[in-house]
C-alpha cells in the first residue's frame, strides 16, 4: 500500500509545474537548488515505492507451486511462503541498496541546501514553493506547498542524517527477517512523511506528514504482526495519536475561520489582531496534537508500548524524529504560542511533570527498551519545558542532541538484543527474554564497541560536560530560571498561581529529573554491561559484537553525541563560537522567543552557579547509581517482590489498567449494550412492527408477509408500478 | 476530448441513452442471455439443460454495463467544468397532459455521482463474478434495471421522472436482496421496502402538492424553484421530502434497515445500497426547493444534532460489531452524519465536502464490501473471529483492505480526508460546536477500522483452513487496483472534482443563504480578527445569485 501511496504522490510531486513564483518579492534562494525542494521527500518516497513493489511483486505474480495441490492446507501455506521467500531473497541486495541509498541521496541534498542557505546570507523569510493545488474551494486555497527556512533545513538534516545511519544499521539488524523489503518500504515511507511534516508550508500539508508518520509508526510497531501484542501496540499508538490529531484539526478549523488562510506565512500574518482568546484556544488545541505525537501527559501511554517494533524503528521514530514532531510544531507555530503566555506556561508545566513522571518509571524497569522509552518521554518533557518557556532554540537544540544520543542508545540496545537473541538461539533457549536487563550483565566483554559508545551516550544524556546533552539540558534549565523573574511569562499566571512561582517549580522539577536521569541510565549500563554475566553459560558462548554495518552507525552517533554541544555553546563557555544554533534560528523563532522571554537576565555568577549545580547533580546521580547497582543482582526468580509504592512505580503507576477499566471497557460496554443491543435493536423491532401494522392496515394479507413469499409480494409491487405508469402514459 | 465529444453532438442524446440503454440491455439479457451453472470450482460449466443457447447472461450484462460506463465517462469529459447551470440537457416530451417531460441534465453535484455509478457497476460485477450463481438472466436484468434507476435519479430534472426512477431503484433491489440474499433476506428486504416506500409515498404526496401549487403545469425543477412558498408550506413539504431522503440515506434514527439489508444482500447489492442517493436528492431537491425551511433555526438544529449523533453513534456501534459488513454499514451511518452536517452547514466548503464524501463513500465502501465478499467467497462468512493472521496468507488483500480502511478513517493522502476535512472546516465557520463534536468522530473511526484490520489481518493464523485462502487475482485484483487509484487520486488531486462542483455548490449556498457569498460568510464569522489576507485573496467568488 505504501507503494500505491507513493505511486499516487510521486507524479504529482514530479510535476514541478514550473509555476511562476507567486511571491512578489524576490527571495535569496530563487533559482537555486532549493527550487528542487520537492526532491527531498520524493527520494524516500521513491524508495518506499520500489521496496513496496519488491515486497509485493512475488504475490502479484505468485510462483506456480501449489496451485494444484489442494492437500493439506497448512502445508500449502508453508510451501507458498517458502516459494515467496526464495524469490524475495533474490532481491534482498536490491532492497539493501535502495533503502539506505535514497536516504544518502536525501541527506546529501539536505546538506547542499544547508550550505546554499549559509551562502545566501541571512534569510529573513522562508522560501516557499507551491507545486500543485490541493483543495481549492471558495476562499479556501490549500496547495501542495513546501517551505525551506532555517528550522526546516535543520530538521531535514537530522531526519535524513540520523535516518540514513539507522537505515544502514537496519541492513544488519533485519538481515535475517522475512519481511526485509516490507520493512524498508515502511521505513522509507516514514522518512518521506517526516520530511513532508517539516517541509510543509501550511498546516494541512504538515498534517499530511503528521498522520503519515503516524501510519508508518503504526505499520512498524506492528511489523511483527503475528504476535497479537505487537499489533495491539501499533493500534494503541495510532488511536492515542488520533486523539491528539483531533486537537490539531480543530485548531486548523479555528485558524481558517479566523484568518481565512492556513499557510504559515499568511495565517500567522493575518492573526495579528486576533483576540487573546483565539490565541489561547489555538495554542491549546495545537498542543493537544503535540501531546499526542510527542507522548506528553496524559497521552504518553502509547510510547512505551511502541517498543514492540524492531529496535532501529524505536531509534528512528520513537526517539530521534517522529516523537519530536510536537516540539517542532510548537516552534513552527511560535507566533501563536508566544501570544498565549498562559498556555505556554501550561505547556512548560506539563513538560516538567512528564519529565519527572516518566523518569521515576524508568528507574524501575527491567526491559532495556522500556527504560529507554520512558527516558524518551522524559527527555521530550524537557523539550516542552523549553518551548513552553519560549526558549524555542533551546528546545530545538535539545531535540537535535537527543536525536544523536537517544538514537545511539536505542541502536546500542538493538545490538545488545541482537546479540542476546543470537545467543539464546545458539543455545536453543527461545523462551528466554532477550530484552530483560536481569538476563544480561558483563556484556562489556562481549560487545566492547557497543559498551563504549553506549557509555558515551549515557554520559551525554546524564548531562556530563562537555558532551552534547550537558549543553542542551543546561540551556533549557537556565532559560527557565532566567525567565522566572521579570519576563512576560513570569507575569502570566496559571490558575491563580503566579508565573514566576510556576517557573521556579518547573526548574526544581527539571533538576530532580536530571538527577533521576543520571541514576536510571547508569543503572541500565551497570546492569547490562558490568558485573557477572547472567545470560547462562551455554548461551553466553553465543554472544558477539555487532557486525560492522551495525557498529559504524553507532560510532558515528557517538562522535555526534560528543561534539553535538558545539552547535550552541553558551556565552559563558567560549570553547568556540557561541549561540550558533540560536543565531541560526533567529529569523524563525527569535521574535516569538523575546515575546515570552522579554529581556530577563541573570548575572554571570548566578549562571555559573547554576551550571555548577547541574554538573554536580549529574555526577551525584552517576555516583548514586554506582553505589546502588554495583552489587550482584539476586536471581530473577528469587528476587523479593516489589510492594507498595515501589510496585506501583514498577507497574508504571498502573495507568494502562486504570484507563482500560475507566474508559476503554465502559465505552465498549456502552456501545454494545446500550447503543446497539439496547436502542438500535429495539428501534429496529419497532420499525418492523410498525411496517407490519402498516401492511395490515393497508389490507395486505399478513401471512403472505410472514410466509416469506418474497417473489409474490414483490411482483405485486412491480405490477402496481407498471400499471400506474401505463395508466399515466396511455391516459 | 471535450471538444471532440461536443463536436459529435453528444449533449443532445447522451443522458437519455445513459438512462435507457440499461433497460434495453435488461430486455436483451432476459431474452437471449443464457443461464450457466457455476460449479463449486471457479470454472463455469455451461449446461445445455439450463436453457437456450446464446451468450452467457453474465458476460452480456457486463458488456452492457461496460458500454454504460463508457457513456458515463463520455459525460464526464463532455461536461464543461467552468460553466454553471444544467449541462447535457435534454427535454423530450413524455406526458403532455400532465406537463411531465423527460427532462434530464447534470451539474457539478450530479455529474460525479452519475459517473461514479456507471463506472462502479461493472467493477462491482467483475469483483463479485462468482458470487451469484443462480437465475443469472434475471439477476443481470435486475442489475441493469437498477442501473437505469440510479442514472435516472442522478440526472432527472423532472420531479415525476425522478420519482419513477426512485421507485425503479427500489424494486430490483428488493428482488436482489430477496432472491439472492442470505438466510435473513426476507425480513431485511421487506423492512427495506416498507420503510423506503413509506418515505417515498410522502415524497409523492409532496410532489403532487408542489405541482398543484405551481399551477399544475410542469414537474420541472426549474419551474418548481420559481414558486413562491410561504414558510409554513415550505416546512410541511420539506418535512415530507426530508423524511423520504433521511430514510433512504439511513440517517439516525431511521438507520436500522441499512445494516440488515447490506448484511443479507449479495455483495453487489450492498455496494449499490451504499450509493448515497438519499443525500444527493436532498441537495438536489429538498434544499433548493425549500430554502427557508431548510435554514429555519429549529429544523437546522434538529438536523445538525441528528448528524452529529449519527457520526458518533455509527462509529461507536461499528466498534462492537462482529461482522465486517456490519462494521461497514455502521461506518456508513457515521459517514452519513458527515454528509448531512456538510449539507446543512451550508458553506461552500461543507457542501463540496459533502458531495465529495458521497463520491468517496461510493468508492471506498464499495471496495470494502467487495473485500468482505472475497472473505465470504472463501469461508461463507466475514465474522472477524473466524479470521486472523490473513496478512501472511493474502498480502495483496491485506494491502487493499488496509488502504481502504485508512481511506474510511480519513487519512490525509486518501480521498476520505479531503471530504471530511472540507465538511468539518466549512461547518466550523458557521457552527463550531457541532464541528468540534463531529471531529471527535475521527478518533472513534480509527478504533473500529483498526479493530477490523487487526482481527482479520494480524495476530496468528489460528484457523488452518484460512491458510488456503486465495489472494486477490485477475479481475478482483484489477478492480481493487482501480478503486485504490481512485482513492489516492481524489486524496491528492481532488481539484478535477472540486472544480466541477464549485459553480453548483456556490449557487446552492447562495440560494440558501440569500446571496451571501463565500467571502462575506468568512468575514462575518471572523469579525474578531483582521482579514487583510482573506479580503485580498484573488479567488473570492463573487458570483451573483443565479436562479435557474
Amino acid at each position: 500500500m505504501s507503494a500505491l501511496l507513493a505511486g499516487a504522490l510521486l507524479p504529482l510531486l514530479a510535476t514541478v509545474a514550473a509555476q511562476p513564483a507567486s511571491i512578489a518579492s524576490a527571495h535569496g534562494l530563487d533559482g537555486s537548488a532549493a527550487e528542487w525542494l520537492w526532491l527531498l521527500p520524493a527520494l524516500p518516497l521513491l524508495g518506499a515505492l520500489l521496496n513496496g513493489g519488491l515486497a509485493l511483486w512475488p504475490h502479484v505474480r505468485p510462483a506456480r507451486v501449489d496451485d494444484h495441490s489442494d492437500g493439506a492446507v497448512g502445508a500449502s501455506l508453508a510451501s507458498r511462503e517458502a516459494a515467496t521467500s526464495t524469490r524475495l531473497a533474490g532481491t534482498r541486495w536490491l532492497t539493501s541498496l535502495i533503502g539506505p541509498g535514497v536516504m544518502l541521496l536525501a541527506f546529501g541534498f539536505a546538506v547542499a541546501l544547508f550550505f546554499i542557505m549559509r551562502g545566501a546570507g541571512t534569510l529573513e523569510s522562508p522560501f516557499v514553493r507551491d507545486y500543485a493545488t490541493w483543495m481549492p474551494v471558495g476562499a479556501l486555497a490549500i496547495t501542495w506547498g513546501l517551505q525551506l527556512d532555517q528550522l526546516s533545513v535543520l530538521m531535514a538534516l537530522v531526519i535524513t542524517g540520523v535516518g540514513f545511519l539507522i537505515h544502514v544499521f537496519s541492513v544488519g539488524y533485519m538481515a535475517s527477517d522475512g519481511g526485509y523489503a516490507r520493512y524498508f518500504a515502511y521505513l522509507n515511507l516514514f522518512v518521506a512523511a517526516m520530511l513532508v511534516l517539516v517541509l510543509g508550508s501550511s498546516y494541512p500539508v504538515l498534517f499530511v506528514g503528521w498522520e503519515g508518520v503516524g501510519l508508518a509508526s503504526y505499520l512498524l510497531i506492528g511489523f511483527w504482526f503475528s504476535e497479537r501484542a505487537n499489533a495491539d501496540a501499533g493500534r494503541k499508538a495510532f488511536i492515542v495519536n488520533r486523539i491528539g490529531d483531533f486537537g490539531f484539526l480543530v485548531a486548523m478549523f479555528l485558524l481558517f475561520s479566523t484568518t481565512g488562510a492556513l499557510d504559515f506565512v499568511g495565517a500567522h500574518a493575518a492573526l495579528g489582531a486576533a483576540s487573546p482568546a483565539v490565541f489561547t484556544a489555538l495554542a491549546l488545541f495545537l498542543f493537544l496534537g503535540c501531546a499526542g505525537k510527542s507522548a506528553q501527559l496524559p497521552l504518553y501511554i502509547w510510547l512505551p508500548d511502541a517498543m514492540a517494533g524492531p529496535t532501529p524503528v524505536s531509534a528512528l521514530i520513537h526517539a530521534a524524529t517522529m516523537v519530536t514532531a510536537g516540539v517542532y510544531l510548537v516552534a513552527r507555530a511560535a507566533p501563536i504560542f508566544s501570544a498565549a503566555p498562559q498556555v505556554s506556561l501550561f505547556i512548560c508545566l506539563i513538560g516538567a511533570t512528564t519529565a519527572l513522571f516518566a523518569a521515576t518509571i524508568a528507574m524501575r524497569q527491567w526491559d532495556i527498551k522500556k527504560v529507554l522509552a520512558y527516558s524518551t518521554v522524559s527527555q521530550l518533557g524537557y523539550m516542552f519545558v523549553a518551548v513552553g518557556a519560549g526558549a524555542y532554540s533551546a528546545g530545538v537544540f535539545h531535540l537535535v542532541t537527543h536525536a544523536f544520543f537517544k538514537a545511539l542508545l536505542f541502536l546500542g540496545a538493538g545490538a545488545v538484543i541482537h546479540a542476546m537473541h543470537a545467543a539464546y538461539h545458539h543455545a536453543h533457549q527461545h523462551d528466554q527474554d532477550a530484552q530483560d536487563l536481569r538476563n544480561m550483565g558483563g556484556l562489556r566483554r562481549h560487545l566492547p564497541i557497543t559498551s563504549v559508545t553506549m557509555w558515551i551516550a549515557t554520559l551525554a544524556i546524564a548531562g556530563v560536560p562537555p558532551l552534547a546533552g550537558f549543553f542542551s539540558k543546561d540551556e533549557i534549565l537556565s532559560a527557565v530560571f532566567v525567565r522566572a523573574q521579570g519576563s512576560p511569562l513570569a507575569g502570566a499566571s496559571l490558575l491563580g498561581v503566579p508565573g514566576s512561582v510556576v517557573l521556579y517549580l518547573i526548574y526544581a522539577l527539571g533538576i530532580v529529573t536530571a538527577l533521576l536521569t543520571a541514576i536510571y541510565m547508569t543503572r541500565l549500563m551497570l546492569l547490562a554491561f558490568t558485573g557477572e554475566n547472567r545470560t547462562g553459560e551455554r548461551a553466553a558462548a553465543g554472544l558477539h559484537e555487532a557486525p560492522w554495518i551495525m557498529a559504524v552507525p553507532m560510532v558515528v552517533l557517538a562522535l555526534l553525541s560528543v561534539v553535538g554541544g558545539w552547535l550552541n555553546l553558551p556565552e559563558l563557555m567560549p570553547l568556540g563560537p557561541t549561540q550558533r544554533l540560536a543565531d541560526w534560528l533567529e529569523p524563525v523563532t527569535g521574535g516569538a522567543s523575546r515575546l515570552l522571554g522579554g529581556s530577563a537576565h541573570v548575572d554571570h555568577s548566578t549562571e555559573l552557579a547554576l551550571i555548577g549545580g547541574a554538573i554536580a547533580v549529574a555526577v551525584l546521580g552517576i555516583g548514586i547509581a554506582f553505589a546502588r547497582y554495583r552489587t550482584p543482582l539476586p536471581d530473577k526468580d528469587h528476587a523479593p517482590v516489589d510492594t507498595g509504592f515501589a510496585a506501583l512505580v514498577t507497574d508504571a503507576y498502573r495507568v494502562d489498567a486504570g484507563l482500560d477499566r475507566t474508559v476503554v471497557q465502559p465505552l465498549g460496554a456502552f456501545s454494545a449494550r446500550v447503543l446497539w443491543q439496547g436502542i438500535d435493536v429495539r428501534l429496529d423491532r419497532a420499525f418492523v412492527a410498525g411496517a407490519r401494522a402498516l401492511a395490515r392496515a393497508a389490507g395486505q394479507a399478513h401471512d403472505a408477509l410472514g410466509a416469506g413469499d418474497v417473489g409474490r409480494y414483490a411482483w405485486v409491487i412491480a405490477l402496481g408500478v407498471v400499471a400506474l405508469l401505463a395508466a399515466f402514459t396511455l391516459r | 476530448m471535450h471538444d471532440l465529444l461536443i463536436g459529435m453532438g453528444v449533449e443532445r442524446w447522451l443522458l437519455p441513452v445513459l438512462l435507457l440503454w440499461p433497460l434495453v440491455g435488461a430486455s436483451l439479457v432476459l431474452l437471449i442471455g443464457r443461464d450457466v451453472r457455476v460449479a463449486e470450482t471457479r470454472d463455469a460449466v455451461p449446461s445445455d439443460s439450463l436453457g437456450r443457447g446464446g451468450p452467457d447472461a453474465r458476460v452480456l450484462t457486463l458488456s452492457v454495463l461496460l458500454v454504460e460506463a463508457m457513456l458515463g465517462l463520455a459525460a464526464w469529459f463532455a461536461y464543461d467544468g467552468a460553466a454553471s447551470g444544467w449541462q447535457l440537457r435534454t427535454d423530450w416530451s413524455w406526458l403532455p397532459d400532465l406537463g411531465a417531460r423527460l427532462s434530464l441534465g447534470v451539474d457539478g453535484i450530479s455529474l460525479p455521482m452519475l459517473v461514479l455509478t456507471t463506472c462502479l457497476m461493472p467493477l462491482a460485477l467483475v469483483a463479485t463474478w462468482n458470487q451469484v450463481t443462480t437465475r443469472l438472466p434475471t439477476f443481470g436484468a435486475l442489475l441493469l434495471a437498477l442501473t437505469s434507476g440510479l442514472v435516472g435519479v442522478f440526472s432527472a430534472l423532472d420531479l415525476l421522472l425522478f420519482y419513477l426512477a426512485w421507485e425503479l431503484m427500489l424494486i430490483p433491489m428488493y428482488f436482489i436482496i430477496g432472491i439472492w440474499g442470505t438466510a435473513g433476506r426476507t425480513r431485511a428486504a421487506i423492512k427495506y421496502v416498507m420503510l423506503t416506500m413509506f418515505g417515498s409515498l410522502l415524497m409523492l404526496a409532496a410532489i403532487a402538492v408542489l405541482y398543484v401549487m405551481g399551477g399544475s403545469e410542469s414537474f420541472h425543477l426549474d419551474h418548481l424553484l420559481r414558486i413562491p412558498l410561504a414558510l409554513d408550506a415550505q416546512l410541511w413539504l420539506f418535512g415530507a421530502f426530508f423524511l423520504a431522503f433521511a430514510i433512504k440515506s439511513a440517517l439516525v434514527p431511521f438507520h436500522t434497515w441499512l445494516p440488515d439489508a447490506q448484511f443479507e444482500a449479495p455483495v453487489i447489492g450492498a455496494v449499490v445500497l451504499g450509493l448515497k442517493v438519499g443525500t444527493y436528492a436532498l441537495l438536489r431537491f429538498a434544499l433548493p426547493l425549500f430554502p427557508a425551511a431548510a435554514m429555519q433555526e429549529t429544523v437546522r438544529s434538529v438536523v445538525l444534532v441528528l448528524s452529529v449523533v449519527a457520526i458518533v453513534w455509527g462509529a461507536l456501534v461499528a466498534m462492537v460489531q462482529p461482522d465486517l459488513r456490519k462494521i461497514l454499514s455502521y461506518s456508513s451511518i457515521s459517514h452519513l452524519g458527515f454528509i448531512m452536517l456538510g449539507c446543512f452547514a451550508v458553506t461552500q466548503q461543507s457542501v463540496d465536502g459533502a458531495v465529495l464524501i458521497m463520491v468517496n463513500h461510493g468508492i471506498t465502501t464499495s471496495a470494502l464490501f467487495l473485500l468482505a465478499g472475497v472473505l465470504r467467497e472463501h469461508s461463507g462468512t466475514d465474522r472477524l473471529d473466524t479470521f486472523g493472521g490473513l496478512a501472511r496468507v493474502v498480502p495483496l488483500f491485506a494491502v487493499m483492505l488496509t488502504l481502504s480502511m485508512l481511506s474510511t478513517i480519513g487519512l490525509p493522502g486518501t480521498n476520505g480526508f479531503v471530504g471530511e476535512f472540507l465538511v468539518l472546516l466549512g461547518t466550523y465557520r458557521t457552527d463550531p460546536g457541532f464541528a468540534i463534536v463531529a471531529t471527535s468522530g475521527v478518533v472513534f473511526a480509527s478504533v473500529y477500522a483498526l479493530r477490523a484490520v487487526q482481527r482479520l489481518l494480524f495476530a496468528r493464523l489460528d484457523v488452518a483452513a484460512n491458510g488456503g485462502m486465495r489472494d486477490l487475482r485477475g479481475g478482483q485484483l484489477a478492480v481493487m487496483g482501480v478503486l485504490a487509484i481512485a482513492m489516492l487520486w481524489i486524496g491528492v488531486a481532488p481539484q478535477a472534482l472540486l472544480r466541477r462542483m464549485d459553480p453548483a455548490s456556490s449557487a446552492l449556498v447562495e440560494r440558501l443563504r440569500g446571496g451571501v457569498s463565500d467571502q462575506t460568510a468568512i468575514n462575518r464569522s471572523s469579525n474578531r480578527a483582521s482579514n487583510r489576507s482573506a479580503n485580498e485573496s484573488p479567488d473570492a467568488p463573487l458570483v451573483g445569485v443565479t436562479v435557474r
